[in-house]
């Protein structure tokens, strides 16, 4: 009896997998194999090795005048390695006001991750783009900002934008937070 | 038979797998929902399928609907059949005529047949016809893009995350790549070209029977294996292109040699084709004049079948239809070398093969004509890997000592001294060096800037092989000031040089700043620089410091190193690397002088950015970086093992890979300078009508890439993806050395990472 239920469930589980391929999205896990998430369609993810250890990058559409790639990033926070902030320090760094860029934040929220409650606020500055060609004009940027903590350690989860089209991905981010889902913790 | 379970309020259901004619896991396809181009739409039509007013699509006959994940393989059919169709008329008329001087009245039809095929055909189709239409004709017909569909894009963007094919044994491959460059020399090139162009009648592999799923074989050698790190899962991407890995056939299945072959994923698309090529030979070799088409094509169907043959085990589910005697006969007698080919038997093993196709004439997977012996090597030679060289450590005093000869006037001496003095290792020496070995022409000039804000790295390879290198820098940013209205104030960064306002197609913008004989209102000191001069209409031309400078040096001169050893290849670590010698200088002189008043506003943010977020430092540069001004972003330079897989596979398609990199960057180049036209027309510093004609101009010049571009030698592109491969395999090692200075500053100096 326990075999057959057995071959059943692998027969399930192939179709699952089956069907779930044909989606518009990806399912993504970081090559860490530490978090899943599913990303947007079209938009394209690579991760690269930081400081704090990795960092994973979801690049999404141009903005209509070329200057700036929206995209997500997000950066594990690893309470061990050296040189790490706590959370509410890290909080009042990143949305700390700046004169130069015009940088300014909104208040903290809560909303609803995959399987827990993140902090998110926004965070707004000019910026001269692009930064390396000529000619060069100031945009303005957004970013939303998101924190997951995990003990001490944290995740942060950013979309930035220009401000001209960061309502079109209000959405997206949101359902990317929900779909965000920390694996081992 | 398969089966799906499902699971519903009554438990498990078992369903045979046609219950998902019902599912909307694969409907079927609508063209209300999913709208066609016209041309595919005609297409559609003029094979016989009908589109109902419901918007369902049937095949003729006997009439099934259409599903939507067969579309994508019968457009590509279809396509591919009307590329063969136009080819084999243009044949014809060719071979007709046998002078090589067309009538008018040929000449006409030629012109109608590629016309109405234009818009399904391959780029490198549309490059060997382009010499039948004039600039504007093709301008035209150009706006429909070219058909790619059956020609495996090499530069085509793999969505990441599933771990990419291993690489390709080299001397395999180049065989089958060789073949194109042979063909346009052979003594029946009229024929020949236009056969090697011929496109495939090629349903996907997915049409194929399970039975012909490669056997996996042993890997020649460990050293041919790759590594792959750690990659990304993600479940829902197409399924990585099948490795070409040479497998042994299986000994059962021994088949008349020309007659019944299996195909190769890869070289299989050929397969189901063979079979009409060898037909359409069969035909040709009844029309007098038309002998030479038709060998060739019935060789290269036989000997295509016997390539097939490498790679697969042959099965009764895979075996080909069987090629006439007379075509065979006929290719035979054409091309007395594809005997050879077709003697590649069942079980012989990939050695021997190589043995029998050596001689004889060898084609691509996608190339019907067979000739000639190719030109180029037989074998090309492996790639040569690379370690990032030992850095050798400059002491101050040597360098004080050569400054005292060099050949420097006084302002670039004094950046090259606070380079010495602030700079931080390891990008102090890697500066250094490059200075004290090839002594690089430093000018402070802002019209040799092109479109580049800071500084502008110019490389070039003498005959004897030694490096000429040029590093010019901005002397202050120019911003021009635009009022509309009573509120708004446009401001932008402009450029001095009057090439980038060529490249844009527009009038220079009437700032005065920009013109260096108009005289400053005023000049103090400002964020833009202590002697900033501030003119009539607003305008300001900013002084940058020598320190800063000093930070736009190193920056160049480590462009310098990666164009020469091959980095530069790969943008964004490029930029990463360099950044990080620029940061860390600024970071060592802010200790000295406790300020910062020595960057401009924007540098500023950038270096504070860099110091207290340089998390937020990264992902900025990489969003800009990727944006489509810089065309500096391409995703298949960023992971190793994709970088690695992309290179050698382009290193065996030499020379077609080198065209093909050349046109992407030089469109990406124009896209972004249309982007960048737009910025500035945005921003008010130009008209509308002078913008519209800049667009139209630049529009025109990205239609002609494709048939301007000149088709590059084995040579130099062997070498261009050599070069890559070298920069590619010190990368890894380049950025680990920054990452570790950037985090021995940060321990030293305390610094928290905020994020």
């Amino acid at each position: 009896m326990s075999r057959k239920f057995g071959v059943l469930m692998a027969a399930l589980l192939i179709s699952i997998s089956a069907f779930a391929d044909s989606g518009d999205s990806t399912d993504y896990v970081s090559p860490w194999r530490d978090f899943s998430c599913t990303l947007p369609k079209g938009w394209v993810a690579f991760s690269e090795k930081d400081q704090m250890g990795y960092v994973v990058h979801i690049l999404g559409p141009d903005d209509p005048t070329g200057v700036y790639r929206t995209g997500i990033d997000v950066h594990w926070f690893d309470s061990s390695r050296p040189g790490f902030v706590p959370l509410t320090k890290a909080v009042e760094g990143m949305r700390a006001s700046n004169s130069l860029t015009g940088r300014s934040s909104t208040l903290l929220r809560v909303v609803r991750g995959a399987d827990t409650f993140a902090r998110m606020f926004e965070i707004n500055e000019n910026r001269w783009l692009p930064s390396e060609r000529l000619p060069s004009i100031k945009k303005h940027l957004h970013s939303y900002v998101a924190i997951l903590p995990r003990g001490k350690s944290y995740w942060i989860i950013t979309l930035s934008s220009t401000r001209s089209v960061y309502l079109d991905y209000r959405d997206t981010f949101i359902e990317f937070l929900r779909s965000f889902n920390p694996m081992g913790y | 038979m398969a089966f799906i379970f499902l699971w519903n309020q009554a438990g498990f259901a078992a369903l045979p797998m046609d219950a998902r004619l019902n599912n909307p896991v694969d409907p079927f396809y609508n063209v209300k929902l999913n709208p066609l181009p016209k041309t595919i739409l005609h297409l559609l039509m003029d094979n016989h399928y009908f589109v109902h007013s419901d918007g369902s699509i049937w095949s003729p006959g006997r009439g099934q609907e259409i599903r939507k994940s067969q579309m994508r393989v019968l457009i590509r059919r279809l396509k591919s059949t009307e590329r063969l169709k136009a080819l084999l008329r243009i044949d014809l008329i060719l071979s007709q005529n046998g002078s090589g001087h067309l009538t008018p009245g040929e000449l006409k039809k030629v012109r109608q047949i590629l016309k109405k095929a234009w818009p399904f055909f391959t780029m490198d189709n549309r490059k060997h016809f382009s010499r039948y239409f004039s600039r504007e004709e093709l301008y035209s017909l150009n706006l429909t893009p070219p058909d790619e569909d059956s020609d495996p894009d090499l530069l085509s963007q793999e969505p990441l995350g599933a771990p990419p094919p291993p690489p390709l044994p080299a001397g395999f491959m180049s065989q089958l790549e060789a073949a194109p460059q042979s063909l346009a020399a052979s003594p029946v090139a009229a024929s020949s070209q236009i056969i090697q162009n011929a496109p495939l009648i090629s349903p996907s592999a997915s049409f194929l029977p399970q039975s012909q799923a490669l056997i996996p074989t042993p890997v020649p050698s460990r050293s041919q294996t790759p590594v792959l790190p750690p990659a990304p899962v993600a479940v829902s991407n197409p399924p990585a292109q099948t490795p070409m890995t040479p497998a042994v056939m299986a000994p059962a299945s021994v088949q008349p040699p020309s007659v019944a072959v299996s195909a190769p994923p890869a070289v299989m698309k050929a397969a189901p084709s063979l079979a009409a090529v060898s037909s359409s030979a069969q035909v040709l070799s009844h029309i007098p004049g038309a002998s030479v088409a038709a060998a060739s094509l019935a060789a290269a169907a036989t000997a295509s079948t016997a390539l097939s043959g490498i790679n697969r085990v042959a099965s009764p589910a895979a075996v080909v239809t069987p090629v006439p005697s007379v075509a065979v006969s006929s290719a035979v007698k054409a091309a007395p070398s594809v005997s050879k080919s077709s003697a590649v038997v069942a079980g012989m093993t990939v050695d021997s093969i190589r043995q029998a196709l050596s001689g004889s004439s060898v084609i691509g997977d996608r190339t019907y004509g067979i000739v000639k012996k190719p030109k180029g090597p037989k074998t090309l030679p492996p790639l040569k890997s690379y370690s990032l060289p030992s850095l050798s450590v400059v002491p101050s005093a040597d360098f004080e000592k050569f400054l005292l000869n060099a050949p420097y006037s006084g302002d670039p001496k004094g950046l090259l001294r606070i380079i010495d003095t602030y700079g931080q290792e390891p990008f102090r020496s890697r500066a250094l060096n490059i200075v004290m070995n090839l002594t690089p022409a430093i000018v402070i000039d802002p019209d040799r800037m092109e479109m580049e804000a800071h500084q502008k790295a110019f490389v070039s390879q003498k005959a004897d092989g030694h490096f000429e290198a040029t590093v010019a820098l901005n002397s202050g940013a120019i911003l021009g000031s635009k009022k509309e209205f009573i509120f708004e104030d446009w401001k932008a960064m402009l450029p001095v040089s009057s090439s980038a306002y060529q490249a844009m197609g527009l009038p220079e913008p009437k700032v005065e700043a920009l013109d260096f004989s108009a005289r400053p209102d005023k000049v103090k000191p400002s964020a833009w620089g202590i002697k900033t001069q501030i003119y009539s209409d607003g305008s300001e031309r900013g002084d940058y410091s020598s320190f800063e400078m000093a930070g736009f040096l190193i920056h160049g001169l480590l462009d310098v190193e990666a164009q020469i050893e091959g980095w530069s290849a790969f943008p964004y670590q490029e930029e990463s690397y360099a950044y990080s010698a620029q940061m860390l200088l600024y970071a060592q002189i802010k200790d000295g002088a406790k300020t910062e008043d020595f960057l401009d506003p924007q540098m500023r943010a950038l270096f504070e950015d860099w110091l207290n977020h340089p998390a937020r430092f990264h992902d900025f540069l990489i969003h800009s970086l990727a944006s489509g001004q810089n065309a500096l972003w391409d995703l298949r330079h960023i992971e190793t093992s994709r970088r690695d897989y992309f290179i050698r596979k382009s290193y065996v398609a030499c020379p077609k890979s080198l065209v093909k990199e050349e046109t992407l960057e030089k469109s990406q180049n124009l896209d972004s300078i249309k982007k960048e036209a737009m910025s500035l027309a945005k921003a008010h510093f130009t008209t509308e009508s002078d913008f519209e004609k800049a667009l139209n101009s630049l529009d025109f010049q990205a239609a002609g890439i494709e048939s301007h571009q000149k088709v590059s030698s084995m040579d130099d592109c062997l070498a261009y993806w050599q070069k890559e491969f070298m920069g590619s395999n010190i990368l890894n090692d380049l950025m680990d050395e920054a990452r570790s200075a950037e985090k021995d500053f940060r321990e030293k100096i305390g610094a928290p990472y905020v994020p």
